[in-house]
């Protein structure tokens, strides 16, 4: 039992406990207090995400939780998914009114995170499940926050009935597999199995409960519906967190167990990563709603992670690692660009970006840097994201695959361009936009990394397929 | 080794890229100096590779190399060989006179020279990458900030919408400056991607016969790939480069495009970056997998003569003077595909020099019709007539460049022209000579028939005052008419090294 192991864990516990005992003892009155209150909340993470440099790798706690490099990898990308979402909230919930409700904001923000961190370090069937209920409910009470907005309920609906459901389906995977195993530890689930053929429907039950936490083909519909209702920078949490874990889950699950029992299920996947980069990439060429096209293109850019899963090798796993890294700093940029918009009154629309390179320079051109990150194009880090799937995909043979991949990433790139064309080239004088202070520099933060990270890769690389040796 | 001048030929537009970032908008002037600054180092450079570059020695000098993620074999690893000399030669003359002709802009100059700097840095990238994945990265660069050059400083022509298809011009709004621009970048983009794909290839059956995959050009040219996948993979430079190099038929995004372009922007683009998608065909195509060159060399002929006869066609339709020139552009790159594919010394030389004449006469004729516009505001042709009396040096200019584009004899053009049509004759194909005949001849028609429309006639009452060109304008014109005569007098000034450089080409072909 090494406290090393839930070290994080414990940490941001405790954060929890003491962001609710202040809100509590503090009152809710001042705005003074709640931003100290999120002060709070940041700097906690930043100092959990700071610490966990330190924090070595490959302890156990028990048995049913190890912290591996792989899943402390994951849980730098959620502890820094969290501190950017914290910093970028407060102006956001204040100038839509739900300032008074932080208190709840921030405690169910590091619950999730919580869940989400135990379930990558999770080893067993039973915890796995409690990690995935722990990273999901909170997420949809904080989908209702803006609960004063007509369509807040709707996103938030959506997002518990689709989200209960996948719970439902996983826990009867999860049974099928204690069925077929006779033990809820994976790794002490014998070689030769009495009922091996249970595996195939059990499997299918997984895919599916995390399909739909993932938002891969064909479990995506809740996707737009829910960022479009819920609070920007929440949307870009929930963009970025449980699809990291989730699919960081699903990794070791395909090492630890399925490529075991059932070695066809990387052709499932391979098909399944066909098809969520093309309905991703095509549904969102028409949308005009930033959100909603940004939600589109989460799902295509989902796909291609699962391309690295069908990729089946620990390379594929660094990889998508990797990528995750160049999408937490890209797709959390462009929500919080978004949110940031949001803030300032302009609807989160392509008529609302219009101009902006007048209205607010450096956010276009922050905004720029994350597009282009996500459409893969080349200086910026996505693009190396992008390459390094395609590559690992190559590697194992799946060129058609790859050619499917970069095909559909021009296609992403015309709605990219699109909202890049509406900030840069449309001429039409709208009001200044006055980016509050926190959004600017969580924005400013990613679009560094961004940046930076496209010129000097290694930077993430390295760690990231350091991080998979021990697969 | 020793020297940098291929890194300060990048870095240059890079620098003033960066320093452009910080000079405020209004500081036109200071916006245009450090413009015309970073385009004279590359100048300086290009002059020093002609001149120091040796001819005995041959193969790829001025090398400069190191590791970048030595863990995928991707490494900075810059050098030039007589063909690309030539190249760097043409794209930094290009820069200069792009910047020169966009003097007068007066409209965002901050954002546009600063992409038109990234752009340039991109070309200059390609010519000069031996990594292949480096190589790819600029090819990138090159490629996007055209969406941006045309939709902000691009025009629009008035679609007459015509014919039975009329409405899904209409539909998808066919000559408005935003759908060239995206279905150029589209177009392009789309091409990468087989680039890409084709670049993995090669890099995972690298890594079969080397103890490292890599991207290294020299290290895989030792490789002898398998000769269906070489197969497969010169298909895909083939069709990624020449999307960007024109062939047919994906050449439709390049009238679009250009004609909707800005001067500086078709320049570059025309004059520059389809000799970029050439390039790729010969260098990653042809020079890379040379057995599946040899066995596909039919197609890429074939594809090319009716590139030339297809071009000048649909050039000769045309009443938009934009698109006119941009479609002779369409016929022109067959020219250069054309001599690639001949694989005799005679005809690839004719290709890489084609290269750079075409660069620069077409250059010269958008640069003419976008000062025709800018001054008459028109673009039909039809609409136009004794432009010559007003314009008198525009019109000589005009002529020069048109007499160039249909291979006169004492212009560069026809040195080239006359080299691939050579070339095709010795070649395995002698009869793709007579398509390509005949497009010379349609070009010679189209070429006489717009300058007569533009420029020749009675003066025009509908266009009392057109000036000529004014003060700057005129340092395009002339470097670019002069460059046209000095190459049409003097080919060795490049031919000499270019020579040296598709001598090793042909070794490496096997011929």
């Amino acid at each position: 039992m090494d406290w090393n192991a839930v070290a994080l864990e414990v940490g941001v516990l405790a954060l929890a406990a003491v962001v609710l005992a202040v809100d509590l003892v503090a009152g809710r009155g001042t705005r003074g207090s709640r931003k100290s209150l999120y002060g709070l909340a940041f700097l906690g993470l930043v100092g959990l995400l700071a610490y966990s440099f330190r924090l070595p790798a490959g302890v156990a706690f028990t048995p049913a939780l190890v912290q591996d490099a792989f899943a402390l990898f994951v849980k730098k990308v959620l502890l820094a998914a969290a501190a950017l979402t914290v910093l970028a909230t407060y102006p956001y919930a204040d100038r839509r009114g739900w300032a008074r409700r932080s208190g709840e904001f921030l405690v169910l923000l590091l619950f999730a995170t919580l869940g989400g961190m135990a379930l990558v370090s999770a080893q067993e069937f039973l915890t796995l499940f409690v990690a995935f209920e722990l990273l999901s409910l909170p997420l949809y009470s904080l989908a209702a926050i803006e609960k004063s907005r007509p369509e807040s309920p709707e996103g938030a609906m959506k997002i518990f009935l689709f989200g209960s459901v996948s719970s439902a389906v996983l826990l009867l995977g999860l049974g099928l597999i204690w069925a077929a195993t006779g033990t809820t530890f994976w790794h002490e689930a014998p070689s030769i199995l009495p009922h091996a053929n249970l595996f195939v429907p059990a499997i299918a039950l997984v895919l599916v409960g995390f399909g739909f936490k993932v938002a891969m083909f064909p479990f995506y519909m809740w996707v737009p519906d829910t960022y479009e209702a819920s609070p920007t920078p929440l949307v870009a949490f929930l963009s970025v967190a449980p699809k990291a874990a989730g699919i960081a889950a699903l990794f070791r699950l395909d090492f630890e167990v399925f490529s075991l029992h059932a070695p066809d299920v990387t052709r499932w996947i391979a098909i399944l990563a066909a098809l969520t980069m093309i309905s991703g990439n095509l549904l969102a060429l028409p949308q005009t709603n930033l959100k909603r096209l940004l939600a589109y293109s989460g799902v295509a850019q989902i796909g291609y992670v699962l391309l690295a899963l069908a990729s089946g090798s620990r390379f594929g796993a660094g990889m998508a690692l990797f990528f995750f890294v160049a999408y937490l700093f890209s797709n959390m940029g462009a929500f919080l660009a978004v949110a940031a918009l949001e803030a300032a009154g302009d609807e989160p629309t392509l008529h609302g970006a219009r101009n902006l390179i007048r209205r607010s320079p450096v956010l276009a051109a922050a905004f720029l840097a994350f597009l282009l990150s996500l459409g893969g194009i080349p200086f910026v880090l996505g693009f190396w994201g992008k390459m390094y799937v395609f590559l690992a995909a190559g590697r194992a043979g799946l060129w058609g695959l790859v050619f499917l991949g970069a095909v559909l990433a021009v296609v992403a790139l015309y709605y990219y361009l699109n909202v890049a064309r509406a900030m840069f080239i449309v001429r039409d004088d709208g009001p200044a936009v006055a980016v509050p202070g926190a959004i600017l520099l969580a924005v400013l933060l990613c679009a560094v990394l961004v940046v930076a990270g496209g010129l000097v890769p290694q930077v993430f690389v390295e760690p990231a397929l350091a991080a998979v040796r021990g697969f | 080794m020793g020297d940098h001048l291929l890194s300060i030929t990048l870095l240059s537009p890079l620098l003033g890229a960066l320093v452009l970032l910080f000079v405020p908008y209004r500081a036109a002037r200071t916006l245009r100096a450090v413009a015309i600054a970073s385009a004279l180092p590359p100048l300086g450079v290009a002059v020093a590779l002609v001149a120091r570059y040796d001819l005995a020695a041959g193969g790829f000098q001025f090398a400069e190399n190191f590791p970048l993620l030595p863990s995928l074999g991707i490494s900075i690893h810059l050098a030039v060989d007589g063909i690309s000399i030539a190249l760097v030669v043409l794209t930094s003359i290009i820069y200069l006179t792009a910047i020169t002709t966009t003097w007068y802009l007066a409209e965002r100059e901050k954002e546009f020279y600063l992409f038109l700097a990234l752009l340039v840095a991109g070309v200059f990238g390609v010519f000069v990458s031996l990594d292949l994945f480096l190589f790819f990265l600029f090819y990138e660069l090159a490629v996007l900030p055209m969406y941006v050059l045309i939709g902000i400083w691009g025009s629009s022509m008035e679609v007459p919408g015509r014919g039975p298809f009329a409405w899904t011009y209409r539909a998808v709004r066919v000559g408005i400056k935003e759908y060239g621009a995206m279905k150029l970048t589209l177009y392009l983009l789309a091409g990468s991607a087989f680039i890409l794909v084709g670049l993995f290839l090669v890099w995972v059956e690298s890594g079969r016969v080397l103890p490292q995959a890599t991207f290294d050009f020299m290290e895989l040219q030792t490789v002898a790939f398998p000769r269906g996948t070489a197969q497969i993979a010169f298909l895909l430079f083939y069709v990624g480069f020449g999307v960007l190099a024109g062939i047919w038929p994906f050449h439709t995004w390049s009238p679009d495009g250009h004609a909707a372009a800005p001067a500086a922007g078709s320049m570059m683009h025309a004059g520059v970056l389809m000799k970029l998608g050439a390039y790729g065909v010969l260098r990653v195509g042809f020079q890379l997998l040379p057995e599946a060159a040899a066995d596909l060399a039919w197609l890429v002929g074939t594809v090319a003569v009716v590139n030339i006869v297809w071009g000048a066609m649909a050039a000769g339709w045309q009443k938009d003077i934009k698109y006119l020139i941009a479609y002779s552009s369409v016929s022109h790159m067959g020219v250069v595909m054309l001599g690639l594919a001949t694989l005799t010394a005679a005809g690839v030389q004719g290709s890489v020099f084609q290269m750079v004449a075409h660069g620069i006469m077409t250059a010269l004729l958008f640069t003419l019709v976008n000062l025709v516009y800018g001054k008459s505001h028109v673009r039909d042709m039809t609409k136009m007539g004794g432009f010559g009396h007003r314009m008198p040096g525009m019109a000589a200019f005009f002529v020069i460049a048109g007499l160039s584009s249909l291979g006169l004899p004492g212009l560069a053009g026809f040195v080239a022209e006359f080299l691939v049509f050579l070339g095709t004759w010795t070649s395995a194909h002698p009869w793709w000579l007579f398509p390509a005949l005949i497009g010379a001849f349609v070009t010679a028609v189209y070429v006489l028939r717009a300058v007569n429309r533009i420029f020749l006639g009675p003066p025009n009452p509908d266009f009392p005052d057109l000036p000529d060109a004014h003060r700057v304008e005129w340092v395009t014109l002339v470097v670019l008419g002069g460059m046209l005569i000095v190459l049409g007098f003097w080919p060795r000034l490049l031919l000499d090294s270019i020579r040296v450089g598709v001598g090793e080409f042909l070794l490496r072909m096997g011929v």
